[in-house]
């Protein structure tokens, strides 16, 4: 009986998981399969109601960023350019533009609109690039910085035409794009 | 105590017996973390669809998504919620600056939306356009003018977050 005994004591008491890692198994590829890694998110931009009409303000800065095929141009519709960004090697210069935006900013702090304007063949993904150089600073987390967040969309003018001549050259329905 | 033949073997046996005990500690660990992780990742709802016909651009947005109705664009065909309406080679080649498929579309999503209560014709919707990144700007315009027209003024972009 006393060597029974010793022999109980050595033996470690099992738990029994079957049941516990059968669930945990069967949970496991679910859970991950139905996991998307992808976040999505989405970018605001608020266009006036089709009935409203074009609004033409003349005061203040109207600030453009105009895509081009070589380059991103800065620009004020009452004042004509301010800075022209050519392209570097590997496509659109996006810092350069978010620092360009930086330096606009800090010169009108209260100002929250931009309007991008884009030739027809511009990329998508070009368009949500320069919103993105124009909507905040880059950083992510607390760094960001909000610059210009009220983002309106509209169609750039021809390239050689001199830039406050938008609003007269656009039809009216194209125009509620533009505000 | 005499033990028959057999439970002499049966005590044999016994003691003879290596134990192949797996060691599953670290295995549960791991399993319930992972549990805990993929619970709370699971408990945000996705609202967009996710297609893999669409290659959203990355942005560095984090605005949530909302449930809206949704229209997909990429380079050949244009879906409200999940309905196929127009195909984008007919869009481009049509000189038309609105798309009417999509436009009646967007009325009769308009007329089944649940919030119908006060038939304000002034209150603006809200949509949601998942583009994919290589769609050119003009057609991007013609569904972003259509949806204006239709009453679907808030338009958003939906993107991937970086």
């Amino acid at each position: 009986m006393s060597y029974r005994s010793r022999r109980m004591r050595k033996h470690a008491v099992g738990l029994d998981i079957t049941a516990f890692m059968n669930l945990i198994v069967v949970l496991v590829p679910f859970l991950l399969s139905s996991t998307v890694f992808s976040r999505l998110a989405i970018l605001e931009l608020n266009l006036p109601a089709s009935a409203s009409g074009p609004v033409c303000v003349t005061e203040g800065l109207q600030l453009e960023i105009i895509i081009r095929p070589n380059a991103l141009e800065v620009s004020d519709r009452n004042h004509g350019l301010i800075r022209r960004i050519d392209n570097n090697a590997s496509g659109y210069d996006y810092p350069a533009l978010s620092r360009a935006m930086q330096q606009v900013k800090t010169q009108f702090p209260d100002k929250n609109a931009a309007t991008i304007l884009s030739e027809s063949n511009t990329a998508y993904d070009t368009l949500v690039q320069v919103m993105d150089a124009v909507r905040v600073t880059p950083g992510g987390g607390t760094a960001t910085v909000e610059l210009f967040p009220d983002i309106s969309i509209g169609d750039a003018p021809a390239a050689g035409a001199s830039v406050p001549q938008i609003p007269e050259s656009t039809p009216t329905a194209k125009r509620g794009q533009s505000r | 105590m005499t033990l028959t033949p057999l439970m002499k073997r049966a005590q044999r046996l016994e003691r003879n017996k290596t134990m192949v005990d797996l060691n599953l500690v670290a295995l549960i660990d791991i399993f319930t973390i992972l549990i805990f992780f993929l619970l709370a990742n699971a408990s945000e709802v996705d609202v967009l669809p996710n297609t893999k016909a669409i290659k959203l651009p990355q942005s560095v947005a984090d605005r949530s998504p909302k449930a809206t109705v949704v229209v997909m664009v990429n380079n050949e065909e244009i879906v409200v919620d999940g309905r196929r309406v127009a195909s984008v080679a007919e869009v481009m080649n049509s000189g038309a600056e609105v798309i009417d498929a999509l436009k009646s579309e967007l009325a009769y999503q308009s007329t089944r939306a649940l919030i119908n209560i006060d038939k304000k014709e002034a209150v603006a919707r809200d949509i949601t356009i998942m583009g994919d990144k290589d769609i050119p700007y003009h057609l991007l315009k013609k569904i972003m003018l259509t949806c204006a027209l239709a009453n679907y003024s808030n338009i958003s972009f939906a993107v991937m977050k970086k």
